[in-house]
């Protein structure tokens, strides 16, 4: 089998793993499995802003906190949920935008910093603002919407629900990826200077890597609030951010699946590990750190390494001589 | 005009360790491209230590504090830079640029991990304060202020009077030229992580008195350290510069405004650089962006 | 007839020394004018800076008579202006075909059009033809990072003319290529600038293959102008003999 249609064959069973899995699982599997769900889509989006741009964000826990409260305030006044997605998405495509202008305007590495201001501002408006967000009380009873006149209610269908998000998330980049602008985006990580010569502008692209990264870090907050019926500050940190990121890199940074293997390792792999929940996130940083050294291409990088050796002697054997 | 002294006395002390922090940043800009995310937890680790050191090993608080010193340099700075730094600069830029974020993330969850998660209080370096006039000004700020100016007076004379030290600076002032001079660059790199390390452990004694020990002293020391070196341009004079002038507006900011829009400062001096003056305060006309 | 292409004054400085003083030239249409120098004399800097790579310190430069000094290299690409490097510049982790597809995806149809518009931009066909003429037809689907260094060099070569450019300046085309391949190179070029009409800047210390194709030669020494004119009332009056590397 040639190794496209090899991961082609993968992906497909992936695909349907996901399908039926959820009928197997407990309800707090269900929850853990929309979790992971949730955390792919803003990995996603953070995988268009670093991976394909190269564009360091420690911002994207905000944005995802930005759709949350967008989605909570608008359903608990009674809006359809799916114009908490348009503005969600709106409103961190524009602030995503905001704040990828001026960082590229500098030469130097910019936009990490900005995004760390951003989101510590973001999280103090969060605790602050009781008469907007509830303060540290939150906001509570965000209700789950229905699909095509189907509850998203319980666990089994809300998990659906988040399945269903994801696929229309992945397809979305997908075609994106494959468009001239996803081209763009290769060529200019590839080789600015010559992007630049052929008339790619550079700027434009990259500033709407990180507006899409942003927005789609919106969505997946929207889906988060109805995921958890339960909106507070805590969550939207920067360890959000710094968790999201990392995911990106660990997965496989610029890789399709690389967000969906991240995640894997970030939320559902702790689930395995009861014994060391506490301490999950110190030995994924180490791990991180570790791979950093070694494999910067993430665990996809290391899977293709593993291939590799592996297929060396046969490759040997059907060489000519 | 009581008020105004005891915000100036607060402010230039805040300003004194943010200063601390965003010179060791620049420095390890300068002299190699790298970016120190973990800076924030560079100055919040050593203050562990020290307590550590008092409360299990039962050393008196000046020991204390000079083993914490001493652990900090070799850990945060030679250890650092030779594993850490070392091994991920042959995988690129961009991997040590995720590495050093990871690297505060281990940290900051490694204390919370480890020492726990509630704040500890941290012995100030001069007890109770002193009255001038109708101000009480804390004696504590003081030192703070003629500790800060040591360390970087003693910085400074070492950067300009000594051989190791012009050298440094020739490397932070053009790596490639200093290589061609035939200055060992890879060296000067290891001391700059040394001095930052040094500085932040100072920092660290200066502010954790205030803060009180805890995990999460990384983030917001980081993000000032980050804002006073851009704005101040990415060299040394503008990193004192910005830290000082942040130091005090941070601490009017405390007095005037709600805490959501003090936290807006750093937000709104990033993007206020980026617009309108790129290279910072007192960075060079070509250093601008496009 | 009004020049395509006109430099006044050019100068270019790093820090104190002038690595172009005060370059004067035109440029017109369906020339293929040769900049030939020693090592340092200033080609380099006079092509970066005339294609958007470095500002100018003074000076002007006219397309078509509109002033076009200083402006980026994307905009340039839009008035028609394309370029190759002297060391080979391609997308190594893209295809080959990608590689000229992105070189031309730019110049067609608007942002919006190449989001939801066909993958290929509509330029599968001109890739076809350009891998054809460039004889790189069988490395379609290959990672240009894995082709030879000629292939690159080809490629390079290639990726400029994507964008039916009107004005292409080729930096050291020949380097690298054996005599073959400089043939092949040589003749495709002649081909371009007499079916396309296309005006060449040729920058290259190959003295020997930038004469077989100039109609004009701008010589330079040390950031100045010391010579210009046809080929052989240089080689006449022995100037381009001296002045050879």
């Amino acid at each position: 089998m040639s190794p496209r249609a090899l991961r082609y064959a993968a992906a497909g069973a992936g695909a349907l793993a996901l399908i039926m899995v959820p009928f197997a699982l407990t309800d707090y599997g269900l929850y853990v499995l929309s979790l992971w769900a949730f955390a792919t889509i803003a990995a996603i989006g953070l995988n268009l802003t670093f991976g394909h741009a190269g564009q360091v964000s420690l911002g994207q826990g905000a944005f995802v906190g930005i759709g949350a409260y967008t989605a909570a305030l608008l359903t608990t006044r009674g809006w359809p949920f799916a114009a908490a997605y348009v503005v969600a998405f709106i409103i961190c495509f524009a602030l995503g935008w905001g704040v990828g202008y001026p960082a590229l305007r500098v030469r130097r590495p910019y936009l990490p910093f900005l995004t760390l201001a951003l989101g510590a501002f973001v999280f103090l408006v969060f605790r602050n603002e009781e008469w907007l967000t509830g303060g540290v009380y939150g906001i509570n009873r965000v209700p789950r919407p229905s699909l095509f006149g189907l509850s998203t209610a319980g666990p089994l269908g809300f998990c659906y629900f988040c399945l269903f998000n994801l696929a229309v998330v992945s397809a979305a980049v997908w075609c994106l990826l494959r468009s001239p602008w996803g081209r763009a985006l290769a060529a200019l990580r590839a080789n600015p200077l010559r992007a630049e010569a052929v008339g790619i502008d550079t700027r434009l692209y990259t500033l709407i890597a990180i507006a899409l990264g942003a927005g789609l870090g919106g969505v997946a907050g929207v889906l988060y609030a109805a995921l958890l019926q339960y909106v507070d500050p805590t969550p939207f940190s920067l360890t959000m951010s710094v968790s999201l990121l990392l995911m990106v890199v660990v997965g496989g940074s610029g890789r399709l699946l690389g967000p969906f293997l991240g995640a894997a390792a970030a939320v559902v792999l702790p689930e395995g590990m009861r014994f060391a929940q506490n301490y999950y996130l110190f030995g994924y940083a180490l791990a991180a750190i570790l791979l950093m050294a070694f494999c910067p291409t993430g665990l996809i990088g290391l899977g293709e390494r593993l291939l590799m050796t592996l297929a060396r002697p046969s490759a040997a054997a059907k060489a000519p001589p | 005009m009581a008020d105004v002294l005891q915000l100036l006395i607060a402010g230039l002390a805040t300003g004194g360790v943010y200063a601390l922090a965003a010179i060791g940043f620049t420095l390890l800009w300068q002299t190699s491209q790298t970016v120190n995310f973990a800076q924030g937890e560079f100055v919040m680790l050593p203050a562990f230590f020290v307590l550590f050191a008092m409360n299990v090993l039962g050393l008196p608080f000046a020991v204390a504090a000079l083993v914490g010193i001493a652990v900090s340099v070799f850990v945060l700075g030679f250890l650092f830079n030779r594993t850490v730094v070392d091994q991920t600069l042959r995988q690129g830029a961009l991997p040590l640029v995720i590495s050093s974020i990871a690297f505060a993330l281990f940290l900051k969850e490694g204390v919370k991990d480890f020492a726990g998660a509630e704040p500890q209080p941290f012995p100030p370096l001069g007890a109770g304060s002193v009255s001038i006039g109708d101000a009480t000004l804390p004696v504590h700020s003081l030192v703070t202020i003629v500790v800060a100016v040591a360390a970087v007076a003693a910085l400074q004379a070492f950067l300009d009077r000594t051989q190791v030290g012009r050298s440094i600076q020739a490397t932070a002032h053009n790596p490639s030229v200093a290589r061609v001079l035939g200055i060992p660059v890879e060296r000067m790199i290891r001391y700059a992580f040394v001095i930052n390390a040094a500085l932040a452990a100072f920092a660290a004694l200066l502010i954790t008195p205030v803060y009180l020990a805890s995990f999460s002293n990384g983030e917001w020391l980081g993000l000032c350290a980050f804002v006073a070196a851009f704005a101040g341009g990415l060299n040394l004079r503008g990193a004192i510069v910005g830290g000082l002038a942040l130091g005090l507006v941070d601490n009017l900011a405390a007095v005037y405004l709600t805490p959501t829009y003090r936290g807006a400062l750093p937000l709104a001096i990033l993007v206020a650089v980026a617009l309108f003056r790129p290279q910072g305060l007192l960075g060079r006309s070509e250093e601008a962006g496009v | 007839m009004n020049a395509l292409l006109s430099v006044h004054d050019l100068t270019k400085r790093f820090g104190g020394t002038p690595a172009v003083d005060g370059v004067s030239f035109a440029l017109e249409p369906g020339e293929i004018l040769g900049v030939v120098g020693p090592s340092g004399s200033g080609k380099s800097a006079l092509v970066d800076c005339v294609f958007g790579q470095l500002a100018p310190s003074s000076g002007e430069v006219r397309l078509d008579g509109r002033p076009i000094t200083g402006l980026p290299a994307r905009e340039l690409s839009r008035l028609g202006l394309a370029r190759t490097f002297q060391r080979v510049q391609v997308f190594s982790q893209l295809t080959v075909r990608d590689n000229l597809i992105a070189a031309g995806q730019e110049h067609r149809g608007s942002l919006w059009s190449r989001l939801v518009g066909p993958a290929d931009a509509g330029l599968a066909g001109t890739a076809a033809e350009m891998m054809a003429f460039f004889r790189l037809d069988d490395l379609a689907d290959q990672v240009a990072g894995t082709v030879t260094d000629g292939q690159q060099k080809l490629l390079d070569t290639a990726m400029a003319f994507m964008a039916r450019p009107r004005l292409v300046l080729l930096e050291e085309p020949a380097a690298g290529l054996d005599e073959a391949a400089l043939g092949a190179l040589r003749e495709r070029l002649r081909a371009i600038n007499a079916q396309a009409g296309a005006t060449f800047m040729i920058v290259d210390r190959d003295l020997h293959f930038v004469t077989s194709l100039a109609t004009r030669l701008l010589v330079l020494g040390k950031g100045r102008v010391v010579a210009e004119g046809d080929v052989d009332t240089l080689r006449n009056s022995g100037v381009i003999e001296a002045e050879s590397t």
